[in-house]
């Protein structure tokens, strides 16, 4: 505002008419040596609470994602107590886990087949007389099983993976992201099909197909977030204090990128579990007879056709639950944790 | 010839942090193609006011109270014969009713007496016909209030009056369809960053030639003529060539003066410019001023310029309104406001501008933050950043009053000079320090509180 | 650059994509345990030693690896990938009579992924946090959570077998576009279709939830535009833009899903063939078909990045 530059053009400078402008007298530093009032002395406190707090009051605050949370501590109880666990050591059974909260038993059959619910089995029974009921409480832990440690399995290989090509770059990031583009452009349930084609059946097999498919969302994610936080400054710092690469990796880098990647994960147990269930309703999953919820389903079609309903209702209800409880806690999290869109949560007003 | 007249605006934002009072009782006038500045550091409420005007506020924000008239007759009568069904014509309510009688109504509804005339200074059980008697308040005083719905007088989307010849549109009234009218028609805007304003899909042309076919009933290629001619006019070298590139092949300075176009593409009344030169470099400021300026007052085009920059406001405005925390502090007209700033606000703004060859140690600037709007510190709310300030100032809020009379702000008085500090209602016990010196052509040295 | 070098260049990048997914494919047989010759003889066969080095003879499988794959490329160009192990055919042809149904299923289940999707997600971001914004994101979610196969077989059980309005058989013997095929059609295609318009829609929501919030908008609306102007014209139109990509990616999911509703249906498509081809141990078969769809979506990809350029000027080509 000073007035000396703008004089080139009367028409503007409005003010250049009584010279220079100087103010004196007004002291800052007043303010910060004087006593504080009365009525400011109350009430300053609020130490802001860190981040992870705030997240979890968010989450807490979010109806749908604390019903989704319930839903699954409500499937992980039924998984843990459907049926004794026995563990075998030397030659030896221990019984873990002693309660039994299905009605029948899932590997024998008991009646004739096809029978619709009842008191006595609720969801009614298969083809093989099997209790549907008991068959979805069981399948739960093999669901459950699948879910999460093929989901820890890819964090665990592409985290580490994405980190590395993205710290270092150069030919390292190269070679893992063509890979990455490479198997991009396979469906992520074809692959699966594939690579169980070449491995055959089996719990552990169907793991590793969906690991294999699963690692490239998580190194392509932790990959673009940690170019993206590299020339930060703490990254800098460390750097210059001469901390080795992989405790730079490690400590620093992948902690302040890990937030996307937890929702993700959150929300990949859904899709996993999803998977999974296609490949057991082809016949590709678990061996036959096994109670997980993809693989009952995998004679549903001979079963709806002939008007069995009850045999695909129920474990099909089981998956669709299950999963959307995932999603529910997946958005929850991310909501909590990049909350950048609550303002205008109220009625729109958009004219 | 008054073009705006804003009363006692209040705009609020509901969010989870609680009720922000983003403005907080604002009022002012503007004159047919005045230039009037609003200054104040981020966070002060000078865009909120702004897009008020233009009732571009969204959930969760909402203006809760006061009354935004734009009062060119030309334009209001264009709006009564546009919406036939929304005119309230003051001479026939004057004839039906009695102001006794709707200020009883008023009272009956629950209102209070100084609900209905603040600045009166009207005791609680002040009677209908008392108040009346007092405040000489007439039919159209209550049209002019938020009340004239409360009390059916007029309906909650009768927002052209007329009063013999008279006639102003209530904007806080308007309904959707007027207000697109309005918009760009009427009251346009220019945005703070032209790189984010700019749809990036659409040519800056295409941008352009769409306000006008909004506004204007001309055929496609008239629109483009008129497109191309008012981009040639805000300095765009070979405006036909460039009518058909996209923003990104725009510089900074060019895309505001593309913004600069559409804003004046429809001739409107009122320019709304909020922070026009923020995003540029200073050699661009200058150039977008001047450019400015030299295009609205060819076309008589009033302006509102916002910005956190007195220099600014110095070179282009006549009257200034400094906004602190939601509410106006200092308004004058802009010389006044320079030579004989009398709100510590005001000065502690001016003494934190850099000069070259400043002599002083260090600069003076305003120390600590605004506060923010949920809870604004009791009294003055400048308090806490003051260097004047007193136990006095924490206890009592300074209403806004002329800085010679101690008399009341009026609005209407355009010439006035007025501040909201204790120092001009005789609560200050000390005086304010400040001294403001003009050098150069003149040595005369101005004091700060010359009316105690 | 012009256009057509931005194609070319984009072309030439999807060159090494493309190799490595004839690699991937190819080393399918020799990944698998056990001697490569295993897998070209017929289940339950049980061959002479004669008739074991002339298979070995024939698809090379004495000449060192990189030369079976240059060999088995050369045949791949032309889509030549031999006889079918269990079935008397030829492998290119038992999947190009195929093709038709899946690509129409694709198509028809894409279209009504992309007209529910997209409108809803611009109807759920404008109306942001009310009630019609909850119901389609509870909705979405329901469509995201439930199997594909579980929901065709209900649909199955409701339309088929207790209404009877449509048969639980798909007609054989007839062509592409037989009306009878078009209406077997309409269940699988919405069955597909569902879970991808899920997806699309929240994408879309969210994206045009970051649109509205620019200063764009606030502009248009300045400019005295009417609400509808402004959502349709500027901000949907922008968001479009970030949706074309990840339409792409709905193409990999809806082959995912083709597979799986196929065996649903019993429709013959080539998902299906590639199953029994998988239960057969059929890998000709299997090798072409993957090989194909590693090499639609490379395509898809290719298209949508090019229709990415079309659609926003700001990219440079
Ligand atoms: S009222 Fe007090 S605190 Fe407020 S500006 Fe005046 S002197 Fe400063």
């Amino acid at each position: 505002m000073s007035t000396e530059d703008t004089t080139s053009d009367g028409a503007r400078a409005r003010t250049s008419r009584r010279g220079r402008i100087r103010v004196t007298g007004f002291d800052s530093a007043a303010v910060r040596d004087r006593e504080t009032f009365s009525a400011d002395r109350t009430g300053i406190s609020g130490a802001a609470a860190n981040r992870r707090t705030k997240a979890w009051n968010r989450f807490k605050q979010n109806r749908s994602a604390i019903i989704g949370l319930a839903i699954l501590a409500f499937m992980v109880f039924i998984a843990v107590f459907a049926r004794p666990i026995q563990v075998s050591l030397l030659g030896e059974g221990f019984v873990i886990q002693p309660f039994q909260l299905a009605p029948h038993n899932t590997d024998t059959n008991l009646v004739a087949g096809n029978q619709p619910p009842s008191a006595e089995h609720p969801f009614g029974t298969s083809d093989l007389g099997r209790d549907i009921m008991s068959q979805v409480m069981v399948g739960a832990r093999f669901s459950l099983a699948i879910g999460v440690i093929a989901v820890g399995l890819a964090v665990g290989i592409g985290v580490p993976l994405g980190a590395i090509a993205g710290y270092y770059g150069g030919w390292v990031d190269e070679a893992v992201m063509r890979l990455v583009d490479i198997l991009y452009a396979f469906p992520f349930l074809v692959l699966a099909i594939v690579i169980i084609a070449i491995l055959g059946q089996g719990f552990w097999n169907m793991i590793a197909a969906l690991v294999i498919v699963g690692w490239i969302g998580y190194a392509r994610l932790i990959r673009g977030e940690i170019l993206s936080v590299k020339e930060n400054e703490y990254v800098m710092a460390a750097k210059a204090l001469g901390a080795r690469d992989r405790s730079i990796i490690f400590r620093h880098i992948v902690p302040n990128a890990i937030a996307p990647v937890i929702v993700q994960a959150t929300l990949a147990v859904g899709t996993i579990v999803l998977a999974a269930a296609a490949l057991g309703f082809l016949g590709l999953g678990l061996q036959p007879g096994t109670p997980e919820w993809g693989t009952i389903l995998s004679e549903g079609r001979e079963a709806v056709i002939r008007g069995y309903w009850w045999v695909t209702t129920f474990p099909g209800l089981a998956i669709v639950v299950f999963v959307l409880a995932v999603n529910l806690v997946g958005d929850g999290i991310r909501d909590a944790l990049d909350p950048q869109d609550e303002v205008g949560e109220q009625e729109g007003g958009f004219r | 010839m008054s073009l705006l007249e804003v009363d006692d605006l209040r705009t609020r934002f509901y969010t989870e942090e609680g009720v922000v009072k983003a403005v907080d009782g604002l009022s002012y006038r503007i004159d047919d193609g005045e230039k009037f500045g609003i200054v104040g550091e981020s966070g002060a409420g000078k865009s909120v006011a702004s897009a008020s005007l233009m009732r571009l506020i969204d959930s969760p924000g909402r203006i809760v109270g006061g009354s935004i008239r734009f009062t060119k007759p030309e334009t209001a009568e264009t709006f009564a014969s546009a919406f036939p069904d929304h005119v309230v014509d003051v001479e026939e309510l004057r004839a039906d009713h009695d102001p006794v009688d709707l200020v009883d109504r008023l009272l009956t509804s629950g209102l209070s007496p100084a609900d209905i005339a603040p600045d009166a200074g009207l005791s609680q059980g002040a009677t209908a016909s008392s108040i009346v008697a007092e405040t000489g308040l007439t039919v159209r005083d209550l049209v002019d209030s938020r009340h004239a719905a409360d009390v059916g007088l007029v309906d909650e989307n009768d927002f052209v009056v007329r009063d013999g010849n008279d006639r102003y549109i209530e904007v806080t009234r308007a309904t959707d369809q007027a207000l697109r009218r309005l918009r760009g028609g009427h009251i346009s805007m220019i945005f703070q960053d032209p790189q984010t304003a700019l749809n990036p899909v659409y040519t800056v042309g295409e941008q352009i030639s769409e306000a006008i076919r909004t506004h204007l009933d001309l055929s496609e290629s008239a629109v483009k003529e008129r497109a191309i001619e008012i981009l040639g006019q805000v300095g765009i070298p070979d405006p036909a060539e460039r009518y058909s590139d996209y923003p990104h092949e725009f510089s900074g300075g060019m895309q505001q003066r593309a913004v600069i176009a559409i804003a004046l593409s429809c001739d409107p009344d009122l320019v709304i410019a909020d922070e026009p030169t923020t995003a540029l470099d200073v050699t661009i400021e200058a150039q977008i001023l001047d450019l400015l300026d030299d295009l609205t007052t060819g076309r008589e085009m009033a302006i509102q310029l916002i910005t956190h920059d007195l220099g600014v406001v110095a070179e282009v405005c006549d009257r200034v309104a400094v906004m602190y925390a939601g509410k106006p502090v200092e308004v004058a007209p802009v010389e006044e406001l320079y030579y004989d700033p009398k709100h510590p606000y005001t000065v502690g703004l001016m003494s934190s501008i850099p000069r070259i060859g400043d002599d002083r140690p260090r600069l003076d600037t305003i120390p600590g933050t605004m506060p923010d709007l949920v809870e604004t510190p009791p009294g003055c709310s400048f308090h806490p950043r003051c260097p004047y300030a007193e136990e006095a100032c924490t206890r009592k809020e300074p209403p806004l009053v002329d800085t010679g009379t101690g008399e009341a702000y009026d609005p209407d008085a355009l010439e006035g000079h007025t501040a909201s500090c204790l120092a001009y209602t005789g609560d200050l016990a000390g005086r304010l320090g400040f001294d403001v010196r003009v050098t150069e052509e003149s040595d005369a040295a101005v004091t700060g509180e010359e009316n105690e | 650059m012009s256009l057509r070098q931005y194609v070319t260049k984009r072309l030439l990048l999807t060159v090494p994509i493309l190799l490595g997914v004839t690699v991937i494919t190819f080393l399918m047989t020799h990944l698998q345990p056990g001697d490569p010759v295993d897998v070209l003889i017929p289940l339950g066969a049980n061959p002479s030693e004669e008739a074991i080095r002339q298979l070995r003879r024939q698809y090379h499988l004495n000449e060192p690896l990189y030369v079976q794959y240059f060999l088995w490329l050369k045949d791949a160009m032309v889509f030549d990938f031999g006889v079918s192990i269990q079935r008397d055919s030829l492998v290119s042809e038992a999947i190009l009579t195929r093709l038709p149904y899946t690509l129409l299923l694709g198509v028809f289940a894409l279209f009504i992924a992309v007209a529910i999707g997209v409108p809803a997600g611009i109807i759920a971001a404008v109306r942001k946090g009310d009630k019609v914004d909850e119901v389609s994101r509870i909705a979405a979610l329901l469509g995201i959570a439930t199997p594909n196969f579980w929901l065709g077989l209900i649909l199955i059980f409701i339309f088929g077998v207790q209404l009877g309005w449509i048969s639980t058989i798909p007609p054989s013997d007839v062509s592409v576009l037989d009306p009878a095929l078009l209406t077997y059609m309409i269940l699988p295609a919405v069955t597909l279709g569902t879970a991808s318009s899920a997806l699309l829609m929240r994408i879309m929501r969210s994206s045009m939830i970051e649109e509205l919030n620019k200063e764009y908008v606030r502009m248009a609306r300045a400019k005295g535009l009417a609400a509808r102007t402004v959502i349709v014209k500027h901000v949907a139109r922008n968001s479009l833009i970030s949706v074309v990509t990840v339409a792409a990616l709905q193409i990999a999911f809806i082959v995912d899903g083709a597979v799986v509703i196929e065996q649903v249906f019993s429709m013959r498509g080539v998902g299906r063939l590639i199953l029994q081809a998988i239960l057969q141990r059929d890998f000709p078969i299997i090798q072409a078909g993957v090989l194909m769809i590693g090499v639609v979506i490379v395509f898809a990809n290719l298209a949508a990045d090019i229709i990415y350029s079309f659609l926003d000027p700001r990219i440079r080509y």
